[in-house]
């Protein structure tokens, strides 16, 4: 097996339980795993790997963007209601349950600024809101 | 209401930057978004995923430690069981959180042991940041940065009509923003210190170039930090909103 070469270019860098200072780094014989985690650093942009780069562990931006479309799904829009209100649309992948949740951790960070607008808090406040609805109607549909 | 506020979703720009001397900007990077949450300090970091089948992706931990150094940490994710970034050990802030490959599952980032919720990186993203990281003040004048985010308009279906961007916090006070002249730009400036070029910056609300943001569009928007000589260490954030009317 070829060895390691690479670039810590942080304080240190830890990997397969080893540690490596930033600066110069070498692994003569370098395990599967530590390849592995190596790739992935150098991706991220915390090492940088002059030898022994194993590109098949690390997924390119085009592959990222394709899977995350397929993620998402389709957008579903409901048709409106009796009384002319239309309930929102959604996302029917994956990725929206936690794309909602996430929503809600922002919007609720942001309306712990006691300084907020009153605009503003009640925009935040019923977006939450409906995202909670939405985030409720999916996790039963998944049950 | 078609546009809801969960559609308006903020995202990193192609490049960012934690060293100087490197181009920023581009066009919008959907799979990255910028983060602002602040962890307890002195917490180590774990990672879980949704799906038991995430079990090949690694994910790498790039953060601050309370003694300034910057210590990084990669592990392979273990499916619902969490891993924790104990090389990393406790830290003061969390700059970057990366996945080589898409996950099946959400991962959520947290305190370690399955403790408070830092973010979660929703299913076909790949992580998160902050949006200035790694920069410091001079002893011998002011210093700007520069860094980029998308306010992207995630409805597949309906514009956000008469769109404008505003600041909703500024606790440290250093920062101004200011928009592209266009939607769904790939501008960029030479390096992080650098101002681009046609953007105005303010802490006013701006509106939109073109009025509304189509459905699937996204306005890029640049931040400018400013350090005043000898600046303290900033641990802080930076809010941004996207309002507008719809149908």
């Amino acid at each position: 097996m070829a060895g390691l070469r690479f670039t810590v270019l942080t304080s240190s860098w830890a990997a397969d339980g080893q540690t490596f200072l930033g600066g110069p780094n070498e692994v003569a014989k370098p395990s599967k795993e530590l390849l592995k985690l190596a790739a992935g650093a150098h991706a991220a942009g915390d090492i940088k790997i002059s030898e022994g780069f194993d590109a098949k562990h690390v997924q390119t931006q085009a592959a990222g963007e394709k899977a995350l479309a397929a993620a998402m799904g389709k957008r579903v829009e409901p048709d409106y209601n009796p009384d002319g209100t239309r309930d929102p649309g959604r996302w029917d992948g994956p990725w929206y349950e936690g794309h909602l949740d996430q929503f809600i951790r922002d919007a609720e960070q942001r309306l712990a600024n006691p300084e907020l607008d009153d605009g503003t808090r009640v925009y935040l406040e019923t977006g939450v809101a409906s995202a909670r609805e939405q985030l409720k109607k999916i996790q039963k549909e998944a049950k | 209401m078609s546009v809801v506020a969960s559609d308006l979703v903020e995202y990193h720009a192609a490049t960012q930057s934690d060293v100087d001397g490197s181009t920023v900007g581009g066009a919008i990077d959907t799979l990255r978004r910028p983060d602002f949450t602040q962890v307890t300090a002195g917490d180590t970091v774990e990672a879980v995923s949704s799906s038991a089948g995430d079990t090949t992706q690694t994910l790498t931990v790039r953060a601050r430690k309370a003694d300034g150094t910057i210590v990084s940490e990669t592990k392979t994710m273990n499916g619902t069981t969490a891993i924790v970034f104990s090389g990393n050990g406790a830290v003061d802030r969390i700059l970057k959180v990366e996945l080589s490959a898409t996950c099946a599952g959400t991962v959520t980032v947290r305190k370690n042991s399955a403790g408070a919720t830092y973010r979660t990186i929703p299913v076909g993203e790949r992580g998160f940041s902050a949006v200035f990281r790694e920069g410091s003040s001079s002893t011998s004048g002011t210093v700007n940065y520069y860094a980029k985010t998308f306010w992207k308009n995630t409805n597949g279906s309906f514009a956000l009509l008469g769109a404008t961007i505003s600041e909703t916090s500024d606790p440290s006070g250093t920062i101004t923003f200011g928009l592209a002249a266009s939607v769904n730009d790939s501008g960029t400036t030479t390096n992080r210190q650098t101002a681009p070029g046609g953007v105005t910056f303010a802490n006013t609300a701006a509106s939109v170039p073109g009025t509304d943001l189509a459905a699937g569009a996204a306005i890029g928007v640049w931040r400018n930090m400013t350090l005043a000589t000898n600046n303290a260490p900033i641990r802080s954030t930076h809010t941004l909103q996207i309002a507008g009317s719809t149908i």
